[in-house]
């Protein structure tokens, strides 16, 4: 039994636990597992020299911090100094941050030790992982090799469901990017609020999407990681000036109509059967619909994520950072080159789009129109919070797909898979994937959504479902 | 929303802008796939949203500053880490004319 | 009337100018605005890394919110950043940070010095890209050197209507315009660059863009080339296109740029990084309160308050440190005469030895001292002008300078004379040439009187005695 952070540190703080020891072990667990593919950069001598301070300093006493020796792996597109940062994408082949994300500098305050950078679809452009750029393979879900771990935080969820050790990971979401993985591995993803938690230095997908989040072996795990990264920072003009509520009551539980019924049955009788044992324990159970939302997320989603996201990787280019080739040609020319070597199909394909969204035109029709539903939709969500304090569905409509069967889908089919996971994100709502039960022997994710601000009462609940598993 | 069926010449068109070199394979897998998806969102259409404001934002900050004043940069060295090209203390760029 | 013997039409020019803005860090970031080793003033932000987010510098936006009310603009009490893609070597981003949609103002006005009003159709905020140094020799075929440290330095962009309709036009409305932002104190006229997009047409005909003219003498230079091309081409019947043109110093002539250049697509978004903004009653109220008299206002007050001239009254208040010097000499001098001394004898000054009214750090006290002299016939004119040199140039009070050289008048009526004998008696040659009509004679011995008395008496004075003694 793998003990929890709050009690891993205890046992460090009264030497019970050997901080070096653990973490040695941590990188013999990682190596051992390498064909599964969890991480871009093993980071073992930085790990093992941070190891060796944090032990040094606990013999003379040196017991603060939240996250005293806890191994903590980082989503590849958060920045970590000196690290190689390549959000997943051969086109940030070399980059290494002169500085640190905000949420880096605050775990590591608290004593944490950065073990390296988990593996993800580029860019974070994936609902499965498999969106992996040349140099990067698949991560594999650890409960069956042959599904995916589910994306784009594929890494951080594959190796926080394999690790046998004290352990929790700096993932993030775009649209779903930590719930996905979350379900399929089967373990505890906090999405915050929009803002809750600083971008700076998180290598943007859509900017007025992304969050930094976490993934832990448990919510208790998921819950103190998020309460130490979140916080106002003013590098981030989007930050949040709250903290998430501090007390909250909740009683009514919305069941999504829609999501239910578009999901595969088997799933859904999980996810009804959990929140079965969750009206026992005296919730109220209410059926909530969001027509808007279900049927015109996806699409609202992908085109301002893509739109943003074309923006974003504009500045990749062969010049400052990254990949670069020899200095030749017209500069169109050695952009051009440097751009259709160093992006994979995916990125292409969304840069592709989202340039053609914007592009004048056109941009009144999909870009500004997409934004426009996207106030609609979070009307919707404002309506449904009048009616009940957290609503509920199947984090994933499915269970971990064979890769055999993700390479069948077309592109549009695969972003339909996001059905549930992004309407939460479009409205920068909170949200929680929990672990609900199984089909197949795979985990199913029960996904849990507050109005903004509310993660507490989201870990309330998410105890009261993990418990009864 | 105008539909809009892509074909070769703009999709060559909009690779240009965003500087993408396109090969007749991605072309021809890229084709059908755009077409599909653009239809899709072409469900938006549906909405009436003329009297919506558009939500850049999930949750809008408002009057974020920062003060006039000098803040530490990176030394010349560090900025340069990053990149090969690179000469005399300058960046290396492709030409432009 | 044929066709052939129809001139070409009338001459339209619109500008967009980019003004650097003198604040002391960048847009977005804290870097400083200025450096001395290249990519020296750069950190994440600036130089566009992967994860770096911006924050708008507050003075900034207050600037630009100076210029917009001084130019007589609307406000705009919401507004937002958009990103403006496209891509160039001098873009740490491949994206400018801008305001698209909706500028800080809209709609206002400059006043030429002839009265004209040329209308501004918009003030927005956006970010500079970087340096371009183009270096000589084998390697410029291969690359372009950049330097990230004018990355994202704030620029405000000023858009006219296409109201002016010559070059000379265009080159004072420049010249009114680097007045207002001089006043405001929002620009460095000594450092700060001006960018100028021009589009000129001739009337009925499509219009060519001039991109990137750095100063007001070089858009002048371009729009004169450009309205003597266009006309000769229209008088030829040659139908002219929409192009977009590049100028080059050396030649001061434009040439078509290549399709790619000119081409794009922005795209433009909503810039996701940057909130929204709401400017409130009171904070714009404060912005208000602190605008200075502007310079045409101030003319016009000088003019009635001190009964100058018109073309003086202008020179004093097209600066505003000359304009509060006058002001504040004229407290204790005769305004009429400070005014004429300070817009003659100290601009030249100036002017002559490429030194900043705003550095230079002149006293109203010390000038004052020296003009009393001067009017009290203390001092001649000559020694008082060698004096303020030593004053702008050395920072020696003029008074002392005066005092340490024994420069100050302190010869009697006898004295002098006593000089001009002495040098009538020297200067026979001379004295000969002038009684045979050489005009060029008298000149030289009032200098050799001067001479003598060490620049302490007027030329005149000098002169008369010496017509006097020669019998002239
Ligand atoms: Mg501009
Ligand atoms: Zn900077």
């Amino acid at each position: 039994m793998v003990s929890s952070i709050a009690e891993f540190v205890k046992q460090v703080r009264m030497e019970k636990m050997d901080v070096l020891e653990h973490t040695a072990q941590i990188f013999d667990e990682i190596e051992s597992n390498s064909e599964l593919n969890h991480f871009n950069v093993v980071a073992k001598e930085q790990a093992m020299q941070q190891a060796n301070e944090i032990a040094a300093g606990i013999k003379i006493g040196r017991h603060e911090g939240k996250l005293l020796g806890v191994p903590i792996s980082v989503k590849d597109c958060v920045c970590v100094k000196g690290m190689e940062s390549r959000a997943g994408s051969k086109i940030l082949s070399g980059y290494k941050p002169t500085f640190n994300a905000t949420v880096i500098e605050k775990v590591l305050v608290e004593g944490a030790i950065i073990i390296g950078k988990t593996a993800q679809d580029e860019f974070g452009f994936g609902t499965f992982g498999t969106n992996a750029n040349i140099g990067f393979e698949a991560p594999k879900n650890p409960l069956d090799q042959d599904r995916a771990c589910g994306g784009s935080s594929a890494g951080s969820a594959g190796f926080t469901a394999l690790t046998k050790f004290t352990h929790a990971s700096i993932a993030q979401s775009t649209g779903g990017s930590i719930a996905s993985p979350a379900s399929f591995c089967g373990v505890a993803g906090f999405t915050p609020t929009y803002g809750l938690v600083s971008r700076y230095g998180l290598i943007d997908y859509g900017n007025s999407l992304d969050k930094i989040g976490t993934i832990g072996k448990t919510v208790e795990d998921a819950s103190l990681l998020l309460g130490i990264i979140s916080g106002h920072d003013p590098q981030d003009s989007t930050s949040l000036e709250e903290r998430f509520e501090e007390k909250g009551e909740a009683k009514k539980i919305g069941i999504v109509k829609e999501l239910f019924e578009k999901s595969d049955d088997k799933v859904s009788k999980e996810c009804k059967k959990a929140l079965g044992k969750l009206e026992a324990k005296g919730f109220e159970l209410k059926e909530i619909s969001l027509p808007l939302n279900s049927e015109y997320g996806i699409a609202a989603y992908y085109l301002i994520s893509m739109t943003e996201a074309s923006t974003n990787l504009a500045r990749f280019c062969g010049m400052r950072y990254g990949l670069h080739k020899e200095l030749e040609g017209h500069f169109d020319e050695y952009f051009s080159s440097v751009r259709s070597d160093g992006f994979g199909t995916e990125a292409k394909r969304r840069v592709l789009l989202g340039t053609f969204a914007r592009m004048s035109g056109f941009r009144d029709a999909y870009y500004l129109r997409a934004m426009k539903t996207r106030t609609k939709l979070i009307n919707e969500f404002k309506n449904a919070f009048k009616e009940v304090d957290v609503l509920a569905h199947p984090t994933m409509p499915v269970i971990a797909p064979k890769f055999s069967e993700i390479e069948k889908l077309t592109p549009m089919q695969n972003y339909a898979m996001d059905l549930c996971t992004v309407p939460a994100n479009l409205a920068g709502l909170p949200h929680i994937s929990v672990r609900a039960g199984e089909v197949n022997k795979m985990p199913v994710g029960l996904m849990l959504t507050a109005g903004h601000l509310r993660e507490n009462i989201l870990s309330s609940i998410a105890l009261e479902v993990e418990g009864a598993q | 929303m105008a539909k809009q069926a892509i074909d070769k010449k703009l999709l060559l068109g909009v690779a240009k802008n965003a500087r993408l070199n396109l090969s007749e394979k991605e072309i021809t897998e890229f084709l059908p796939q755009l077409s599909e998806i653009l239809e899709s969102f072409g469900k938006l259409d549906e909405l009436d949203v003329s009297k919506e404001k558009p939500s850049f934002q999930p949750i809008a900050t408002k009057n974020v500053f920062r003060e006039d004043k000098v803040e530490k940069c990176l030394s010349q060295k560090d900025a340069l880490s990053n990149t090969k090209h690179k000469k005399d203390g300058y960046f290396l760029g492709p030409k432009v004319v | 009337m044929s066709e052939e013997n129809k001139g070409p039409g009338k001459t339209i020019i619109g500008l967009e100018c980019h003004v650097q803005l003198d604040t002391k860090s960048k847009l977005f970031c804290g870097c400083p605005t200025t450096a001395e080793e290249p990519n020296s003033a750069c950190c994440e932000i600036c130089l566009g890394f992967p994860g770096s987010k911006p924050v708008l510098n507050r003075k900034a936006l207050d600037y630009a919110l100076r210029v917009a009310l001084a130019l007589n603009c609307e406000i705009n009490r919401e507004f937002f950043f958009s990103r403006k893609t496209y891509f160039y070597p001098d873009m740490s981003k491949n994206f400018q940070i801008t305001q698209y949609e909706i500028p800080v103002g809209k709609g206002g006005h400059i006043i030429l010095s002839s009265g004209k009003k040329i209308r501004i159709d918009r003030v927005h905020i956006e970010e500079d890209p970087a340096a371009l140094v183009h270096s000589e020799g084998l390697d410029a075929s291969r690359y372009t050197k950049v330097d990230y440290n004018r990355s994202g330095i704030p620029l405000i962009e000023v858009v006219t209507a296409p109201d002016l309709s010559s070059p000379q036009e265009a080159r004072d409305f420049l010249d009114q315009l680097t007045t207002v932002l001089h006043y405001l104190g929002v620009f460095d006229l000594q450092n700060g660059t001006l960018k100028v997009d021009s589009n000129l047409s001739i009337e009925g005909n499509e219009r060519a863009e001039v991109k990137n003219i750095t100063g007001k003498r070089s858009v002048e230079k371009a729009l004169a080339y450009e309205e003597v091309r266009q006309k000769g081409l229209v008088k030829k019947g040659v139908h002219m296109k929409r192009e977009t043109r590049a100028f080059n110093e050396q030649t001061s002539t434009t040439r078509s740029m290549r399709s790619k250049e000119s081409e794009a697509d922005y795209g433009y978004i909503f810039d996701p990084d940057l909130p929204t903004f709401e400017l409130s009653d009171s904070h714009l109220e404060e912005i208000r309160g602190n605008l200075p008299e502007l310079h045409g206002i101030k003319a016009e007050r000088f003019m009635k308050q001190y009964a100058i001239d018109e073309y003086t009254a202008q020179v004093l208040s097209a600066n505003p440190v000359l304009g509060d010097l006058f002001e504040d000499v004229s407290k204790k001098v005769d305004a009429r005469f400070a005014a004429k001394f300070l817009s003659r004898e100290l601009l030249a000054i100036i002017n002559y030895n490429n030194l900043s009214l705003a550095t230079a750090g002149l006293d109203p006290a010390e000038i004052s001292a020296l003009l009393e002299m001067l009017l009290k016939g203390e001092v001649s004119e000559r020694n008082a002008k060698q004096a303020l040199i030593k004053y702008a140039l050395e920072k020696i009070p003029p008074a002392k300078y005066i005092e340490e050289q024994g420069l100050k008048k302190d010869l009697d009526t006898d004295q002098i004379e006593d000089a001009v004998d002495v040098v009538l008696k020297e200067q026979e040659k001379a004295v000969a040439d002038f009684k045979a009509g050489g005009q060029k004679a008298l000149n030289f011995l009032v200098g050799q009187v001067m001479r003598k008395t060490k620049g302490k008496v007027e030329a005149r004075e000098i002169q008369s005695i010496l017509e006097k003694k020669l019998g002239a």
